[in-house]
């Protein structure tokens, strides 16, 4: 099959993408670019780098805007898929939805609307497990957001090790916090993957941080070497 | 053990992260010993004491047309619950006809009878996801929904049953609850669930 993989550069859509390219043939990634950083469905840190993020994983790349407001931005992205799917010939859809609903009916309807597969193979995956398994395969992972108590600035461009990966969990069993951020408590960016021909590296970065809500805005981007 | 059946297009596939794997975690989790195969891998091995048959991606209806690979059901001797795809296979080998019928929401549902697997009538939250639904076989009973479009369903006699939403999505009890109808281990048996990720 030919997929299009709704991509926000996040870890649940670049994990999802490679266990994707591991069955059948990711076409093109696309991405929803929101006017509003509240939106319900797209992930918005960081997102005007998943040009480049394409680029290293060798896959076309779509971005499409959005308004970002609930439910008109599920027109968008009816209109984005679509759209993709007619110029790259797309049998289906991946997403990264690992336990939201409301995103996972959305998407299921546009698709079955539109006569496509709807693929999401991190459905109801365990959190923890994942997050080990994206540490144990070389995924290299920073927190791009936080935006719930007790996530402060420290998080902020932290890399997801072992270590992060513990310190979630505590915080899941004292805080009730979705360790993989699921509840929106963190964002992610990937610098490196499996499915990645050369590594990003973070060139110059800025930190925005108040009440435990903050972002690590990516300013400069480059393609390192293996 | 119970023998957790795939209905997916193909062995292995994509889709089984999201069908077959979440269901076999719920079920370690619950404490049980799981295998797990390919539909057309044939019937589950002896040592199985209950088995699941899985659902499908929506626009995955090919096990719908492989009516051979199920005739094992007939002789089976052991609790069988059927997910989405997995209650049509039931339902029709029990002699009801398929229908086209979608759903794609997070709805409440009222549970109207009593059993072993669902419990005493309320309603819970369950998210459906298909394009065919099917009648009430005869001698059923109808758990939840209406004997025209039945959305939970029992036979009593041979302790099957059929579920037309996910109960993977907030509904994993009952998934123990079935567990423990096939004699599944207790919950201090319970395995790490972290076996669905990282192959």
């Amino acid at each position: 099959m030919r997929l299009g993989m709704l991509f926000s550069g996040g870890k649940d859509s670049v994990y999802a993408c490679h266990r994707a390219q591991a069955h059948h043939e990711v076409a093109c990634l696309l991405t929803l670019s929101p006017k509003n950083t509240e939106s319900y469905m797209f992930h918005t840190p960081n997102i005007r780098h998943t040009p480049l993020m394409a680029e290293v994983m060798g896959i076309p790349h779509v971005m499409w805007p959005t308004s970002g407001i609930e439910e008109e931005e599920l027109s968008d992205l009816d209109g984005a898929i679509a759209w993709c799917a007619g110029e790259y010939g797309l049998d289906g859809i991946v997403t990264g939805a690992i336990a939201s609903v409301y995103q996972a009916t959305r998407v299921q309807r546009i698709c079955h609307a539109q006569g496509l597969w709807c693929f999401n193979p991190l459905w109801q995956a365990d959190q923890v497990a994942y997050l080990r398994a994206l540490v144990n395969e070389g995924f290299d992972v920073i927190i791009s957001g936080v935006f719930a108590y007790p996530l402060d600035e420290a998080w902020l461009g932290r890399r997801l090790d072992s270590a992060a990966v513990d310190r979630l969990v505590e915080l899941r069993s004292r805080y009730g916090i979705n360790p993989s951020g699921e509840g929106g408590e963190l964002e992610t960016f990937v610098l490196d993957a499996p499915c990645y021909r050369a590594p990003l590296v973070v060139e110059e970065a800025s930190r925005t941080y108040h009440a435990y809500a903050g972002v690590y805005r990516i300013d400069r981007l480059g393609v390192g070497t293996r | 053990m119970i023998h957790v059946l795939d209905l997916c297009q193909e062995p292995r596939s994509l889709s089984r992260y999201e069908f077959v794997d979440p269901i076999v975690r719920a079920l370690k989790e619950a404490g049980a010993h799981v295998s797990t195969a390919h539909y057309t891998e044939g019937p589950p091995p002896r040592a199985a004491r209950g088995a699941v048959l899985c659902g499908t991606a929506l626009q995955d209806n090919g096990y719908a047309g492989d009516e051979c690979a199920f005739s094992w059901i007939r002789d089976w001797q052991y609790p069988l619950l059927g997910i989405c795809a997995g209650m049509q296979v039931l339902a029709r080998e029990a002699g009801a006809t398929l229908f086209a019928h979608t759903e794609i929401a997070f709805r409440d549902l009222r549970i109207t009878a009593a059993s072993p697997l669902l419990g005493s009538p309320r309603t819970i939250p369950c998210y459906h996801l298909h394009t065919q639904a099917v009648g009430l076989p005869p001698g059923w009973a109808c758990l939840a929904g209406t004997p025209a479009y039945p959305e939970a369903v029992w036979q009593p006699a041979t302790d099957r049953y059929g579920i037309l939403f996910h109960p993977e999505v907030r509904n994993t009890w009952i998934l123990s609850s079935f567990a423990r109808l096939c004699g599944g281990a207790p919950a201090n048996l319970l395995k790490p669930a972290d076996e669905t990720l990282g192959r």
